[in-house]
Order: structure tokens, then C-alpha cells, then sequence
């Protein structure tokens, strides 16, 4: 990513929210919004309900106007742009599912052509080299003649999906697109939007309700807390920071540093019943998990009591002279040691 | 692994290269099968009656040839060449807002007879008449007081048209629409009912026979006016079919696209009342071709492209008009002759009855 390159998407002292009307006072959701999407990045919009995630991307792709401020698209002020010229950079994908009725994939995807069309003018060579190419890039290709009401939910999330690519956009926002799907779709998507930044150029934006997915995938995550800001970072710096979990946490919860996630902290918290795990890679993982859901926590100090688990199917492990097959019975006898305490 | 990704790859390069050109080829058949169904539909039409004209020489006269017979030529361009270009303009902008009304309500049912937006458009033509106090139900009308009615009619289904349409963004429910325009049509036609009844009774009948649909007595003068405006109407939404198709997806996809959604909308919504209004004024109500054409079209397509469905509904509407004006009492086997929605409702009410049992009502699209 180098200095020079022009955001695709950047907001100057943007302030969102809604105007005063008639019986409605004017709320100010997010103020003083400084943001930068640059070609390519796969950008995560993540933050609690309510806090203004849909505000802040209906004011990113001039769905509302801003109470103060500019959105800058490929340097230009959104709000100066035509809707045919916005439409020719800019594309969305909604959360709610649409229902066409009779329409190809491939009349759907056409539909992203529009704003390079007059209101009579007809399909050029452009047009169709420009469907053909959204269908391949969103992986639809084979669905080309089925109708949209005959797929499944994940299939016409990617047809709709290859429909903002036909309008060959500089930014993508994607409302919610995990909202629907389950997670083996959720994955699939993922691999495919972080494929797309590299095969067409265009910054992704999404906003999610998924905290690993927006931390795993996003090159930047932006992150809307509840004081009515905008946080951009890399999700690592957000994650260390505890940024996320001052945002997300209630009372009770903790960020899993290796889940990626927000979890309920044990509700005692009792420190003495703590234990070293000798063992590595996915065995460890799962003993500690196991460690942790008998309410012990799981400790480097080894002059403790030592915990070896070993390779197996179950597996075999050793605590303090007593061993067992598998997680199961160690979850036992661990919630047993700790009850007389 | 190598043996199932040969498999994949080799079965959709076929069908990418063949089905396109499949399907311009049935869909540009279908719409030649269409036309000469219109035409035969309109040489039928023309032929029969209580005095039977030989095809040949119907043809011979239609196309400027000439004929022996001045009674003939009489009958044919006086008489019934004015009606079957009226039933033919009456189809065609009736099924064209039926499509429109289907998109713009996002409603399988939408159509301006079901919503009571004919009923809107008499009503409204009933108070210029009676305020005007024709003579006849626009029979005998100057061409000026005719444009007035015209007008009334159009402002009337307008009207109606806005007010389902707000309480249909409200409602949501495609049925619970439907059956609040059963109700607001009941509500208007009970208004001309008063209207008429308090101001002179003796038009109760012509009126009923009005509001039942004719196109029997449509003149060439009248005949112009319908002609000019409705092909003009008929022009624009044609011209709306790329914006429909963005709105096929949602108000917000819609304007995502750069499509001005209050534009087409207002633009949509003043041709509806405009065909809608101006059909209702010279041939009275004629039920369910804005239901039957667009459905059937849409069925035989396979697309609810408005690029397509537009023009393929336009033919459907008047062909249905055509042949249920045949039935009415244009064939000259017998001497009666019916209203024309007591024959279209033998064609509507099945679709209406197969929307609401195929369960697209209830997902609220076409």
C-alpha cells in the first residue's frame, strides 16, 4: 500500500445522523468521522446494535446526506455526484433478501449495467464482457440460466454480490452479508470477498455482527462505540488494545484473545484452582478449553498442579497420580476437586 | 478429483453457447405467434357479425383495395373497424398498467380494475358529466367536454391509485391491498350510484351499461382522441421498462443503482391513471385484463423483464379483448350481447385464484 494511492472512500470531519423534522428532534449519531478506504482493503464495520452502524453506512454511500462534513468518492464529494455517476462507482449489497420473481442470474446481474445505460439503450459488447466477468469473479458462473428464486440463500447472496461487481465499483459495501447464511457459507463468502479486493481493485466495506470474521479477514476494521465515534485500526491493534472489549464486554464477559471473541468470564473467578497444561498444538487448545469450562483456570506456573494430556482417541491424561480416557471424565474430576473448596 | 473437474467443466461450455441463442429464438417466436394471433383476432372480428363479411373481401377493403360492396365497406369502417380498434387499444393499455401497478405495488395482484382505480376514474367522470349536464353518457359530448370528462376520469383513477398506494407502503400484506381496494371501488362506484340517482334517475341504466364495458360504441372521433393519448402513454412506459426492472429489485437497490425512484414512480404511477382514466371513460370497466395479460406474458416468457413483458402483455391485453368482444356478442351466431368483464372474468378470476393458491401472494412479488 503506498502513500500515494488515492482513497477510494474517505470521510472529512463527517458528522451522521438525522436532520430535525416535524415531531422529530435531530439526532447526531457519529460526529467528527475520519475514515480511509484505499483501493483493495477489505474494510469490517463492527459495533454494538444501536451504535450507529447502519447511520454511518447509509451516509457512506449517500443513501442520507451528512449533518456536517464531506464523503469523498474516488476524491470527488459524494454529494455533488449524480446518482448515475455515484452508481457507476459505488455498489451495495443489502441484508434483506430480495425476491425478483421470474429473473434469470444472469437478468439480475445485468440489472448492475443500468447506470451505464440510457433508459432505452440497449446491451453493448462492454455490458456483457462486464456481467461475464462479475459472474466469474462472484462464482456464479454455472448459475447463469437458473432463476433466482430457485437457489439457496448463499447462492443469491454471491448472485447479488456479482450484481454490485457488474457495476465495476470502486468502493463495495456490503450490508450485513453473513446476516442470513450459516457458517460453512459464511466462509465461503469470506475467501470470496477477500479475493475479490485483489482480482477487481475495489475497497470492500461490510459491516457484521461476527467479531472473528471481522477480525480475521479485514485489513482495517472500523469500529463504532457507543461515545458516538468511529475507531480505524488494524483488528490486532484494536484487539490488544482492549478497545473491543471495552466496546462489546458487558458486565461479566471477556475478549478470548484466541477464539477472537467475546466470552462469559467465570462468574466466581476462583483463583486457587489453577493448573499447568503440559501438552501442544490442538490438544492444548482443547485441554485448556476443557480446563476452562470445569472453572479452573489455566496457568504457565508449573510449580502447581500439572495437567499432562496425552495423543489419542480419546485421549489419555494424568493429574496428580489420577488419569482418565478423554475430556469428558477429566471435566469430571476436575468440577469434583474444586466443589469442596 | 481429475476425472469430476473434466466433468464440470465440460458440462456448462454447451449450454452457455446454445441456450442464449434458444431463447431469442423462442421468445422472438413467441411474439410473432402473438402478432398474427392479433391480427387473425382483428380479421375474425371484422368478418363476423349479424351481417357476415367474407374474409378476402375484409382484407381487400382494410387494405385500401376496394370493393364492389358500398354496405360493406360501410359496415367494415364504420362499424366494426372503430370497435376493434378500441378493444385492441383498451387490452393493450390495461394490461401495460397492470404490469406497471404489479411492480410499482410489489404486488402479484395489483391491477386498476381490483384496486377500484376504473371505479375511481367513472366517479370522476360522473361529476363532470352530471355537473355539466350532458345530454348522454359522452355521446354527444363536444370534443372539448370530452377532453373534460377525460380529464376527471384520469384525475379520478389517480386518486384512487394514490390512496392504495399509500395504504399498500403501509399494509404491505398483497391480500389485505387487494381487499382494501375491493373496498375503496365499492366506495366510489356507491358515490356515482348517489350521484346519478339524485340528479336523473333515467341514466341509472345507460350508466350501468357503461360501467360494465363496451367497446361497441366508440366513434372514430372519440377514436382519436383514445388513439392519440393512450399510444402516447403506451410509449412512455415502454420507455420506463430499465427502471422497472431496477425497482423488480427493491426501492433501495433501485436508487442504488442511479435510478431516481420518486421520477419513475410519479412518471409510472401518471401513466396507470392516465391509460387506466382515459380506457374507463370511453369503453367503461373492463375487468381483469391488467391480471390476465401481464401473468400470462410473464408465464410464457419466463422472465419479468419489462423489456419484454411490457410489449408481450400489450398483445395478450387485446387479444383477450379481442376474442372476449368476439364471445360478448361479435361472432353473429346470436343476437345478444354481454357485458365484456362477464366474459374477461372467466379469464381473470382463474389467475387471481392460481396467485393466491401458488402462494406468491403471500411473498408479496410477481
Amino acid at each position: 500500500m503506498t502513500e500515494e494511492t488515492r482513497p477510494a472512500l474517505q470521510t472529512l470531519a463527517l458528522s451522521a445522523g438525522y436532520r430535525k423534522r416535524r415531531r422529530h428532534p435531530g439526532v447526531t449519531v457519529l460526529h467528527d468521522v475520519e475514515l480511509v478506504a484505499r483501493p483493495g482493503e477489505l474494510i469490517t464495520l463492527i459495533g454494538p446494535n444501536g451504535a450507529g452502524k447502519s447511520t454511518l453506512l447509509r451516509t457512506l454511500v449517500g443513501a442520507q446526506p451528512p449533518l456536517a462534513g464531506r464523503v469523498l468518492l474516488d476524491g470527488q464529494d459524494l454529494a455533488t455526484l449524480s446518482p448515475r455517476h455515484r452508481a457507476q462507482r459505488l455498489a451495495v449489497v443489502l441484508t434483506e433478501p430480495v425476491d425478483v420473481g421470474l429473473m434469470s442470474v444472469e437478468a439480475v446481474v445485468n440489472l448492475g449495467r443500468l447506470p451505464y445505460r440510457s433508459w432505452v439503450g440497449g446491451e453493448k459488447e462492454q455490458d456483457r464482457a462486464a456481467v461475464d466477468r462479475a459472474l466469474a469473479d462472484a462464482d456464479v458462473a454455472e448459475l447463469r440460466d437458473r432463476m433466482l428464486t430457485d437457489l439457496s440463500d448463499g447462492e443469491r447472496q454471491r448472485v447479488m454480490v456479482a450484481r454490485a461487481l457488474a457495476q465495476e465499483p470502486a468502493v463495495l459495501v456490503l450490508d450485513e452479508p453473513t446476516a442470513f447464511l450459516d457458517v460453512a457459507r459464511r466462509i465461503e463468502l469470506a475467501a470470496m470477498l477477500t479475493r475479490l479486493t485483489t482480482t477487481t481493485g475495489a475497497a470492500i466495506i461490510l459491516s457484521t455482527h461476527d467479531l472473528g470474521f471481522a477480525l480475521r479477514r479485514a485489513d482495517q476494521v472500523w469500529l463504532v462505540g457507543p461515545d458516538a465515534t468511529v475507531t480505524a485500526s488494524a483488528p490486532e491493534d484494536l484487539a490488544y488494545s482492549g478497545a473491543i472489549t471495552r466496546t462489546f464486554a458487558g458486565a461479566n464477559m471477556s475478549f478470548d484473545d484466541a477464539a477472537a471473541t467475546i466470552v462469559v468470564a467465570d462468574a466466581d473467578g476462583d483463583p486457587g484452582a489453577t493448573v499447568h497444561v503440559a501438552a501442544d498444538g490442538r490438544l492444548r487448545q482443547w485441554a485448556e478449553h476443557a480446563v476452562r469450562r470445569a472453572g479452573w483456570t489455566s496457568t504457565e506456573d508449573i510449580s502447581g498442579p500439572v495437567l499432562k494430556v496425552m495423543h489419542g482417541t480419546p485421549c489419555l491424561w494424568q493429574l496428580d497420580g489420577t488419569e482418565g480416557l478423554g475430556f469428558e471424565s477429566l471435566v469430571i474430576h476436575l468440577t469434583s476437586r474444586r466443589a469442596p473448596q | 478429483m481429475s476425472v469430476s473437474d473434466t466433468d464440470v467443466e465440460e458440462v456448462p461450455a454447451p449450454s452457455r453457447e446454445s441456450t442464449p441463442r434458444r431463447r431469442t429464438g423462442y421468445v422472438a417466436g413467441l411474439f410473432v405467434l402473438l402478432v398474427l394471433l392479433l391480427l387473425s383476432a382483428v380479421v375474425v372480428l371484422i368478418a363476423q357479425g349479424s351481417i357476415a363479411i367474407p374474409i378476402g373481401e375484409v382484407l381487400r377493403i382494410l387494405t385500401g383495395q376496394g370493393t364492389e360492396s358500398e354496405i360493406n365497406q360501410t359496415i367494415v369502417m364504420d362499424a366494426r373497424l372503430p370497435k376493434v380498434v378500441a378493444g385492441l387499444l383498451a387490452g393493450a393499455a390495461l394490461a401495460v398498467s397492470g404490469v406497471q401497478m404489479q411492480t410499482l405495488f410489489r404486488n402479484p395482484l395489483a391491477e386498476p380494475f381490483v384496486l377500484g382505480v376504473n371505479s375511481g376514474a367513472i366517479l370522476g367522470a360522473a361529476i363532470v358529466i352530471l355537473g355539466t349536464s350532458g345530454v348522454g353518457w359522452l355521446a354527444g359530448l363536444g370534443v372539448v367536454s370530452q377532453l373534460g370528462v377525460t380529464g376527471a376520469a384520469v384525475a379520478g383513477a389517480a386518486v384512487v391509485l394514490l390512496i392504495t398506494l399509500g395504504i399498500s407502503r403501509r399494509v404491505g400484506n398483497p391480500v389485505v391491498v387487494l381487499v382494501i381496494g375491493v373496498m375503496l371501488g365499492y366506495l366510489a362506484e356507491a358515490g356515482v350510484d348517489m350521484l346519478v340517482y339524485y340528479t336523473d334517475p333515467d341514466r341509472l341504466q345507460a350508466l350501468t351499461t357503461f360501467r360494465r364495458g363496451s367497446v361497441r360504441n366508440v366513434t372514430w372521433n372519440e377514436l382519436q382522441i383514445v388513439g392519440i393519448t393512450c399510444g402516447a402513454v403506451l410509449g412512455v412506459s415502454i420507455l420506463l421498462a430499465q427502471p422497472l426492472n431496477a425497482l423488480l429489485l427493491g426501492e433501495r437497490y433501485a436508487a442504488s443503482l442511479g435510478i431516481n425512484v420518486r421520477r419513475v414512480h410519479f412518471l409510472s404511477l401518471a401513466s396507470v391513471a392516465g391509460l387506466a382514466g382515459i380506457i374507463t371513460a370511453y369503453c367503461g370497466e373492463i375487468a381483469f385484463i391488467g391480471l390476465a395479460a401481464p401473468h400470462l406474458a410473464r408465464g410464457l416468457l419466463r422472465t419479468a423483464d419489462h423489456r419484454l413483458v411490457l410489449p408481450a402483455s400489450a398483445l395478450t391485453g387485446a387479444i383477450i379483448v379481442l376474442v372476449a368482444e368476439f364471445i360478448a356478442g361479435g361472432n353473429g351466431i346470436t343476437s345478444t350481447s354481454l357485458p365484456l368483464t362477464s366474459v374477461t372474468a372467466f379469464v381473470g378470476a382463474p389467475v387471481i385464484l392460481w396467485v393466491l393458491m401458488s402462494g406468491r401472494a403471500r411473498r408479496g412479488t410477481q
